[in-house]
């Protein structure tokens, strides 16, 4: 090897620095340089595609919207327990019980709706026809399992009022006595009940609530509400299973209309059995 | 342009041109929305440590209310049992399988619940959120049918009960927002 052969001499064969640029902006970097000086990008390091990551005034921003809509959802149900409550004081006070509670359903039911309109306005495609057709087999469920979950329900009921030596309560009961007919108990017991309760509970409560934590969270504090406001701590368990199970029906369908099938044929099978006595006990 | 000569994170010298700095890449120059969002952050940073206090709070709280439940059934059993004596001493005739019922009733509805806070109690260790709402909403409910049993009830132990619903909303606020911050990477 030639020593003064500018190609093949020694010196020539030392490796030459790779000129440095940044691979985002294309400008030259300076050998010290680990960081390009305008756009920032790390040297040698390829642009990484830009996620578009919210700015922390949009997170804030966010987070107060949505604990003013955890807000409203309390307050729906501070609204519902205050209904069942004055309800409750008429009720001891006067001697038109049945009209006393289709009022109280009426208070409700209003609540209810005009909450869903005012502040739940993108749920209601939970209500559209379209969730109508969720497919037979989302109905085929709740029908089945209807009367196994109803005896299931009644037992538990009859074994808690008997052991603990507790008065049988008959929903239907004044009803009949006031003059009313198997309609208006109907209307009253199955259909109101199954409409709003399931509007409140599983579509407002809970579909709200998976927007703050899991569907599985979001289904025990949604069954919970619903079972503590039947104001009955001998009924909690039961209310509460039979919640988790609308719940996840909902979920499974999701549409609203499964679970307001079978919460309407748990309570039609009740009445019937209070009217009927279609079961032994 | 920047007027800094070093940067204030790794104390790499700053030439007059430059937007980022050569040594850690940091953002020399921003923009006003820049500069909202870094004081946004660090109005955030402070925030979330009082989340968390007001997390631990709430849990607090639950456990304090499973434990007045737990002390309010043998005293709720001691106050029916004296009232039923008080009354047959007065000369009234008391229906004893009606007294026990509500006995019953009563007692049992606030081991129920004691239990229940208990285990609402652990369920906040991990999951804060839904523990302080359902915990929430529970004593929202057996308020209303305190009130819808006796009117009375509403205001005896007024100002303890208004402690405890605020301190529960803090901790549902709080437990969601701290969520969200950590989420966030704040």
């Amino acid at each position: 090897m030639d020593e003064n052969d500018p190609v093949n001499s020694r010196e020539s064969q030392e490796p030459v620095s790779p000129l440095n640029i940044c691979l985002n902006c294309r400008l030259a970097l300076a050998p010290q340089d680990k960081f390009c000086a305008h756009c920032g990008l790390e040297s040698g390091k390829p642009p990484s595609p830009k996620k578009k990551q919210p700015s922390p005034l949009q997170i804030r921003l966010k987070i107060d919207r949505d604990i003013s809509l955890l807000k409203n959802i309390i307050i729906l149900f501070v609204i519902l327990v205050a209904t069942n409550v004055i309800g409750s004081w008429i009720y001891q006070a006067t001697d038109k019980q049945v009209l006393v509670g289709f009022f109280m359903e009426a208070i409700d039911s209003a609540a209810v709706i005009l909450w869903l309109f005012a502040f739940s306005g993108k749920i209601i495609e939970l209500y559209s026809l379209r969730k109508l057709f969720c497919g037979w087999g989302k109905y085929l469920v709740p029908l089945v399992a209807s009367v196994p979950i109803y005896a299931v329900v009644h037992f538990i009921v009859y074994a808690l009022t008997h052991y603990f030596k507790l008065e049988d309560y008959a929903y239907t009961g004044e009803y009949y006595e006031a003059g009313y007919g198997f309609l208006a108990v109907l209307i009253s017991i199955c259909l109101q009940p199954a409409v709003i309760e399931e509007m409140a509970f599983r579509g407002i409560i809970q579909t709200n609530l998976r927007k703050f934590t899991g569907n599985t969270e979001a289904l025990i504090v949604t069954s919970a509400a619903f079972a503590i406001l039947h104001f009955s701590t001998v009924s909690f368990v039961h209310l509460f299973l039979l919640g988790m199970y609308l719940g996840w029906l909902r979920n499974w369908s999701k549409s609203i209309y499964p679970p307001m099938i079978a919460h309407f044929l748990h309570n039609l099978l009740v009445i019937l059995n209070e009217t009927y006595s279609i079961l032994p006990v | 342009m920047t007027q800094l000569t070093a940067c204030p994170k790794c104390g790499n010298e700053i030439k007059p041109d430059e937007t980022f700095c050569t040594g850690c890449g940091t953002k020399l120059v921003l923009t006003l929305e820049e500069k909202r969002n870094k004081a946004a952050v660090i109005g955030m940073k402070v925030s979330k440590q009082v989340h968390k206090g007001k997390v631990k709070s709430g849990r607090t709280v639950i456990l304090v209310l499973a434990i007045l439940f737990l002390i309010g059934a043998p005293i709720v059993y001691f106050m029916l049992q004296s009232e039923i004596k008080s009354l047959s001493n007065q000369g009234y005739v008391i229906d004893t399988a009606k007294a026990n019922q509500i006995m019953i009733l009563f007692v049992g509805a606030q081991l129920f619940l004691a239990l229940v806070y208990i285990g609402l109690w652990f369920w906040a260790k991990t999951k804060p959120f839904p523990a302080s709402l359902t915990a929430l909403l529970l004593f929202l409910a057996t308020l209303g049918i305190s009130a819808a049993v006796d009117p009375a009830e509403l205001v005896k132990g007024l100002l303890i009960k208004i402690i405890i619903i605020i301190a529960l909303i803090n901790s549902v606020s709080s437990a969601y927002k701290y969520k969200k911050l950590t989420e966030a990477d704040i």
